[in-house]
C-alpha cells in the first residue's frame, strides 16, 4: 500500500504539472479551426447523425486538431472529388467501414480499396513523420495484404486492438489455432477473467504485428531475448547452462498453450529422453507399468526406483534447475 | 438498415442547408466553449464518455485453479470497481492536452490502474500498475513447518527418519499448504519532443515477485527426491531510453536498455528427511543432515541498439538494427555442499559474461507495379566469454564429499541467415509469393559445430471475389548438420585424465542419438484457408495446417513429429445490433521417440542390457487431440435501446496419449500410460442496462467447469512413491459459479 500511495503521488504531481503548463500555454486556436474547416467538407453530410460514428475521430490522437501532425479527412480518404459532387460515387480510398450494398450504389466498389492504398494512407504519416512503422515492409503481415484498418478501427475512442479485453479478439480473427491454444489447461494468462476482466497478459506484450527485427515478430531480435522481458531469471548467464535453452526456448515450450505443465510441447521423461540417453535410468524405458498400484497398467513387479522418475515432475524432481544452475555442484543441474 | 441510411445520405445531400448549419455548429465549437442545447448531440460523439462502475462479484466456491492470474480463488462475495476516466482540451481547442486513467478489478489480486498524461506531440508521461496472483495448487502437502521460507525445517519426528526405499512405513505427516506467489509491477514512462523531428523516451518498469513456488530436490547422491515449497523473491529493474529522428526520406534511433534482476533468495536450504543410517547404505552414500541449493542468480543486462530506415524512392526502402549487449552474473558461489565443503581449486564466482552482437538488414524494393522484392540478412551472435574451469563438486549433499570434477561449457551461438522473396501480382487479385531462407548457425561444446538449414517458400494467395478469398502455402525445410560428434559434449565436460581412464566413457549418450534441436531434419508445412462470404450478414471461416518434422537420419531420439490442425468458423450479423458467433479448432499433434534401454558398463556386454541389444529397444508415442468449441452472442439495444446482451461459450475436450512399447532394463514390457484428460466448459453470460443518462446496471453470470485427470500427479501421497516423498496433489477439478453485479455512473 505504501507503493501504491507514492505512485499516486507522483500521478498527482504529473497532473498537477500539466495543469499548470496548461494554464501558461494559452495557445491559439486559429490551426485548430483551420482543420476543423478542412474536415467540414466531409462532415458536413457526415455528422453526428452519420449511422458509423465518424465525429467519434474527436476523442482519439486523429482528431485533436491542437497537434499540427494530425490528418484531416481527406488525408487519408484522398480528394474524393468525384463523391463530393454526387455520393453515389466512392471516396478515393474506401477502408470498408460501411457495406457498400447498404449505400444501394453500383458505382461504389463491392470491396474495400487495396491493402496497399489503405496503407498508404497510413503510412503517408506513420513511416517518415510520427510513430516510424520502420519495418512494416516487407514484414509478414504487409506481405500477406493485410491492411491497418483490419486491426484499427481509425475513428473509434475505444480501439479494441489497444485494449487488453478485446486485443485477442482481434488478432484471433486471423490466428484462430493460437485462439484454441490459449484455452488449454497450459497457457500465459491471455484470457480476460471470468467477471470481464482485463487479460493480464495480450498478443503485443510479445509481438509487433508492425513488423520486427525477430523470428515471428516478436518484439526483441530473437525468442529468448523476448522471453527474458518477463522471465529474467532464466537469463543468467548461468555457470552450468543447459544447451538447448540458451538456443533456443521454444526447443521445449510451446508459449500459446499446451496440454502439458508448464507450456511444455512433451512430457517429461520423454521430453528430456530426445536428447538424453546416457547408461541407466536416462535411457531406461518408462511406462505405465511403472505406475503407483492402483493406476491403470501398474505393474508391481516394476522396479520401485522408477517412480520418482515419471511422477509429479519427473526428471525435474532432481534435476530442478533446468534452466541452469549457479552453484558449484550444479553441473547436473540439480542445486 | 440499408435503406434508411440511403436514405439518410438523400436527406444530407438535399438538405444542404442543414449540413451548413451543422458545418456552423463544429467551427463555432472552436470557440464557444459555452454548450448550447444544439451541441448537445455533438458532445455525445466528440466528447469521451467517463465510467465509474462499483459492484460486487461472488464466487461460489474455493478453487485455486480457477482463481489463478484472476484473484477470484475463494468463495464468498468481493466488493470490485472499475474506472475509465479522461480528461484535458478538447479536439476543437487550442491546445492538445489530455489525460486518462484506467483502473480495472480494484477489488481483487489482479486489480491494474494505468495512465497516461501529455501533450500531443511535445510530450507525455505514463504510469501503471498491475497485480498479477498465481496460485500454484491448493492441494499441496508438505511435512515442512514453515513452507515458502528459504529454511525449511521438519518436526523432530521426520527429522532424519524416513527410509527412501520403504517410505510406506516411514513417511512423515504432511499438512496443506497453499502454493501461490504474486507478481506487482510497476510503469513509468515518459516521451518528449525536443524537436518537431526529434523525440526522446524513457521508461522504467520494475517486477517485484514474491511468495512461494514448488521446486525439486534431492540429496545424498540423488538416490532420494522431494518436492519443496521454496521460496521466491526477486526484483527485475528494466530502463529504456532512446532518442529517435524521423525525416521525409529517413530515420533512426538510437536506444539504451538496461535490465537489473535481483534474486533475494540466495540459497534454499531445507532439512533432509531422509535417515543417513537407513539410506542405500550399499552406495556408499548418505545424506547430510541439511541440503543446499542454489537460486538463480541475481544478473544485469545492458544493449546498446541503433536501428533506422532509409527511402531510395518511393518504392525502395532500407532498414537497418544493430545491436550490442553484455549480460553478466558474479555472484558469489554457495560451498559445494550444506557442511561448508570448499575447493580451493574452484574460483570464487562465476564471473560469467556473455556479448550479444546482432545486425539485421533489409531490402525492399518494387521494380514494377506487380513485382515486390525483398531481401533480408540477419546475424546474431551470442558470445559467451565466461572463463572456463574445472570444478570439483559434490553430488547433492552426501558424506563421499569432493568427489567430482566437471568442466563447465559456456555455450556461443552464432547467426547468419539470408532471406529472399518475391511476390508477384497475377490477374484477379491474386499474388503469388516465393521464398527462400538460409540459416546457418555455429555452437559451441555441442555435438555438432555446424547446422544449415534451407527453406522454400511458395504461396498463392486471393482476394479478388467478394464471396470467396483464401491462401495456400506450402514451406519445405532441410536442415543438415556437419559431423555429429557423439563425444564432443562429454569431451568438454570431463577432464581429460576421467575421459582416459573410461573406455568407453561412462555418462555417454546412447550411441546413434540424435538432439533433436541439432539434428538433421526435414520440415514439412502446408497451410491453407479461406473465408466465404455469402451475404452481407453471413459468413465463413476455414483453415487447415498441417506440420510434420522427419528426423530420419537420427537412430534414437526424436524421430518424428507431426500434427494437423482444422478451424472452422462462422459469423452471422444481420444488423448492427445482433451477432452470433461461433468456431471450432480441432489440434491432433503426434510425436515419436525411439530409445534403449541399458544399463552397463563398459561397453559392449556380453549380455543384458546393452546398448548395442535391440531387445532393449523401446518406442513412446505421444499424441494430443484437443478439440475446442466457441460460439458467441451479441443483441444490443433490446427494451427500447437500454439493454444490452452478451453470451460466450467455450468447451475444451484435451487427451493426451502416450504409448510407450518395448521393454526396461530390467526386461519389464512396456505398457500405456493412461490418458490424461482435461475438459473444460466457460459460460459467460453479461448484460447492462441503462436507467438513465448517466446511469447503467451490469450483471455478470459465469459458470466455469475444469475437470482433469493426470497420472503424474494425481493422489501420489507420501507413501506412495518409494524414493520419495509425495504431495497428495489432486488433479485441479471444480465447478465454479460466478454473479457479478455493479452499478455505472457515466458522464462527459
Amino acid at each position: 500500500m505504501k507503493r501504491l500511495h507514492q505512485l499516486l503521488s507522483l500521478c498527482a504531481f504529473i497532473l498537477g504539472w500539466s495543469a499548470a503548463a496548461s494554464a501558461v500555454a494559452a495557445a491559439p486556436a486559429a490551426e485548430a479551426k483551420a482543420a476543423l474547416e478542412r474536415d467540414a467538407v466531409c462532415t458536413a453530410c457526415h455528422n453526428e447523425s452519420w449511422p458509423t460514428p465518424v465525429l467519434s475521430i474527436y476523442q482519439t490522437r486523429h482528431g485533436t486538431k491542437a497537434d499540427p501532425r494530425t490528418p484531416s479527412c481527406q488525408d487519408c480518404h484522398g480528394p474524393s472529388d468525384a463523391h463530393r459532387k454526387s455520393p453515389a460515387n466512392a471516396v478515393d480510398v474506401f477502408f470498408g467501414a460501411i457495406k457498400p450494398a447498404a449505400l444501394h450504389s453500383d458505382t461504389w466498389p463491392k470491396i474495400p480499396s487495396t491493402a496497399e492504398a489503405r496503407n498508404a494512407a497510413c503510412l503517408s504519416c506513420h513511416e517518415n513523420r510520427v510513430l516510424s512503422r520502420t519495418n512494416w515492409r516487407g514484414s509478414q503481415h504487409e506481405s500477406r495484404g493485410v491492411a491497418c484498418t483490419n486491426c484499427h478501427d481509425i475513428h473509434t475512442p475505444n480501439m479494441k486492438v489497444l485494449n487488453k479485453a478485446a486485443q485477442a479478439e482481434v488478432c484471433y480473427n486471423c490466428h484462430k489455432t493460437e485462439r484454441a491454444q490459449t484455452r488449454r489447461i497450459s497457457s500465459h494468462p491471455l484470457t480476460p477473467s471470468a467477471i470481464g476482466g482485463p487479460a493480464k497478459m495480450v498478443c503485443s506484450d510479445c509481438h509487433n504485428p508492425h513488423g520486427s527485427t525477430g523470428p515471428r515478430l516478436l518484439v526483441e531480435n530473437s525468442v529468448n531475448e523476448t522471453c527474458y522481458i518477463c522471465h529474467a531469471e532464466r537469463r543468467g548467464p548461468f555457470l552450468w547452462e543447459h544447451g538447448p535453452v540458451v538456443d533456443d526456448c521454444t526447443n521445449c515450450h510451446t508459449p500459446h498453450g499446451s496440454s502439458n505443465p508448464a507450456l511444455l510441447k512433451a512430457r517429461a521423461p520423454w521430453l528430456c529422453q530426445r536428447c538424453h540417453a546416457t547408461a541407466g535410468h536416462p535411457s531406461n524405458a518408462y511406462s505405465g507399468a511403472d505406475l503407483p498400484a492402483g493406476q491403470p497398467g501398474a505393474n508391481p513387479l516394476a522396479d520401485p526406483g522408477k517412480k520418482p522418475k515419471i511422477l509429479l515432475g519427473a526428471c525435474l524432481n532432481c534435476h530442478s534447475q533446468i534452466h541452469g544452475s549457479n552453484h558449484p555442484s550444479g553441473a547436473r543441474l540439480n542445486r | 438498415m440499408g435503406i434508411n441510411i440511403m436514405k439518410m445520405n438523400q436527406h444530407n445531400v438535399i438538405l444542404r442547408a442543414s449540413a451548413v448549419a451543422v458545418r456552423g455548429t463544429l467551427l463555432a465549437l472552436a470557440f464557444l466553449p459555452a454548450a448550447h442545447a444544439a451541441d448537445t448531440e455533438i458532445s455525445q460523439v466528440t466528447q469521451p464518455t467517463n465510467t465509474l462502475e462499483l459492484g460486487a462479484v461472488g464466487v461460489s466456491r474455493d478453487s485455486y485453479a480457477f482463481g489463478n492470474y484472476t484473484g477470484l480463488n475463494r468463495q464468498g462475495v468481493y466488493g470490485n470497481a472499475n474506472f475509465d476516466l479522461r480528461g484535458g482540451d478538447t479536439y476543437n481547442s487550442g491546445s492538445a492536452q489530455r489525460w486518462r486513467i484506467i483502473g480495472n478489478d480494484l477489488g481483487l489480486d489482479s486489480r491494474s490502474i494505468t495512465g497516461e498524461v501529455g501533450d500531443q506531440g511535445k510530450f507525455r508521461f505514463n504510469f501503471g500498475y498491475d497485480q498479477l496472483p498465481r496460485l500454484r495448487s491448493d492441494s499441496f502437502q508438505t511435512p515442512f513447518t514453515n513452507p515458502g521460507s528459504a529454511n525449511l525445517t521438519l518436526p523432530a519426528a521426520a527429522l532424519g527418519t524416513v527410509d527412501p526405499t520403504t517410505t510406506a512405513t516411514t513417511a512423515p505427516a504432511l499438512h496443506d499448504y497453499k502454493v501461490r506467489s504474486e507478481r506487482q509491477r510497476y510503469d513509468l514512462g515518459m516521451s518528449v519532443f525536443l524537436a518537431p523531428q526529434w523525440e526522446f523516451k524513457a521508461s522504467f518498469r520494475r517486477d517485484d515477485q514474491s511468495g512461494a513456488r514448488l521446486t525439486g530436490s534431492t540429496i545424498g547422491g540423488s538416490h532420494a527426491a522431494l518436492i519443496l515449497p521454496a521460496e521466491f523473491s526477486t526484483k527485475t529493474d528494466q530502463f529504456k531510453a532512446s532518442i529517435g529522428y524521423t525525416g521525409t526520406q529517413g530515420r533512426f534511433n538510437i536506444g539504451y536498455s538496461g535490465s537489473l534482476f535481483h534474486n533475494n533468495t540466495a540459497a534454499q536450504r531445507w532439512d533432509s528427511p531422509y535417515s543417513p543410517a537407513l539410506y542405500f547404505a550399499g552406495f556408499g552414500d548418505t545424506p547430510l543432515a541439511l541440503g543446499q541449493m542454489g537460486s538463480a542468480p541475481s544478473n544485469q543486462a545492458h544493449h546498446l541498439s541503433l536501428s533506422g530506415g532509409y527511402n531510395f524512392s518511393r518504392t525502395t526502402q532500407l532498414t537497418l538494427s544493430a545491436a550490442h549487449g553484455r549480460l553478466t552474473q558474479n555472484q558469489a558461489f554457495l560451498p559445494l555442499d550444506s557442511s561448508g565443503t570448499t575447493s580451493p581449486a574452484n574460483p570464487a564466482s562465476a564471473n560469467a559474461k556473455v556479448i550479444t552482437t546482432a545486425l539485421n538488414l533489409k531490402l525492399t524494393a518494387r521494380p514494377t507495379r506487380d513485382l515486390r522484392l525483398t531481401g533480408a540478412y540477419k546475424y546474431d551472435d551470442r558470445d559467451n566469454q565466461t572463463p572456463v574451469s574445472t570444478y570439483d563438486w559434490v553430488n547433492t549433499d552426501r558424506t563421499l564429499g569432493a568427489s567430482n570434477q566437471n568442466l563447465n561449457r559456456p555455450y556461443s551461438r552464432k547467426l547468419n541467415k539470408v532471406s529472399l522473396e518475391a511476390d508477384y501480382a497475377l490477374p484477379m487479385q491474386t499474388w503469388l509469393k516465393g521464398g527462400f531462407d538460409r540459416d546457418a548457425i555455429k555452437r559451441t561444446y555441442t555435438e555438432v559445430n555446424n547446422t544449415t538449414e534451407n527453406s522454400y517458400r511458395l504461396e498463392l494467395r486471393n482476394s479478388a471475389s467478394e464471396v470467396v478469398s483464401g491462401r495456400l502455402g506450402y514451406v519445405r525445410s532441410v536442415r543438415k548438420v556437419s559431423d555429429y560428434d557423439e563425444l564432443a559434449s562429454y569431451k568438454a565436460t570431463y577432464t581429460a585424465a576421467d575421459v582416459a581412464a573410461a573406455t568407453p566413457p561412462g555418462f555417454l549418450n546412447l550411441p546413434g542419438l540424435r538432439r533433436f534441436y541439432i539434428a538433421d531434419r526435414d520440415r514439412d508445412q502446408l497451410r491453407a484457408a479461406a473465408d466465404f462470404t455469402a451475404s452481407d450478414a453471413l459468413s465463413f471461416q476455414t483453415g487447415l495446417d498441417y506440420n510434420r518434422d522427419n528426423y530420419a537420419h537420427s537412430p534414437f531420439g526424436l524421430k518424428e513429429a507431426k500434427g494437423w490442425t482444422l478451424n472452422l468458423g462462422a459469423n452471422y450479423a444481420p444488423s448492427e445490433t445482433f451477432s452470433v458467433t461461433g468456431f471450432y479448432t480441432y489440434e491432433d499433434i503426434r510425436s515419436r521417440n525411439d530409445g534403449r534401454s541399458f544399463d552397463d558398463f563398459p561397453w559392449p556386454t556380453a549380455s543384458g542390457s546393452s546398448p548395442f541389444d535391440p531387445a532393449f529397444g523401446w518406442m513412446a508415442n505421444h499424441r494430443d487431440r484437443v478439440q475446442t468449441f466457441g460460439a458467441g452472442l451479441k443483441y444490443k439495444q433490446l427494451m427500447a435501446g437500454k439493454l444490452d446482451l452478451g453470451a460466450d461459450l467455450v468447451v475444451v475436450h484435451g487427451a493426451t496419449m502416450i504409448s510407450p512399447s518395448g521393454q526396461d532394463i530390467d526386461a519389464m514390457r512396456s505398457v500405456s500410460m493412461p490418458d490424461v484428460i482435461s475438459r473444460t466448459v466457460a459460460l459467460k453470460l453479461n448484460g447492462v442496462y441503462t436507467l438513465d443518462k448517466s446511469s447503467s446496471i451490469r450483471a455478470v453470470y459465469a459458470y466455469q467447469r475444469l475437470q482433469t485427470k493426470d497420472w503424474s500427479t494425481e493422489g501420489i501421497g507420501a507413501a506412495l512413491p518409494e524414493q520419495m516423498i509425495g504431495t497428495n496433489q489432486v488433479s485441479p477439478n471444480y465447478s465454479v459459479h460466478v454473479i457479478g453485479i455493479s452499478y455505472i455512473y457515466s458522464y462527459r
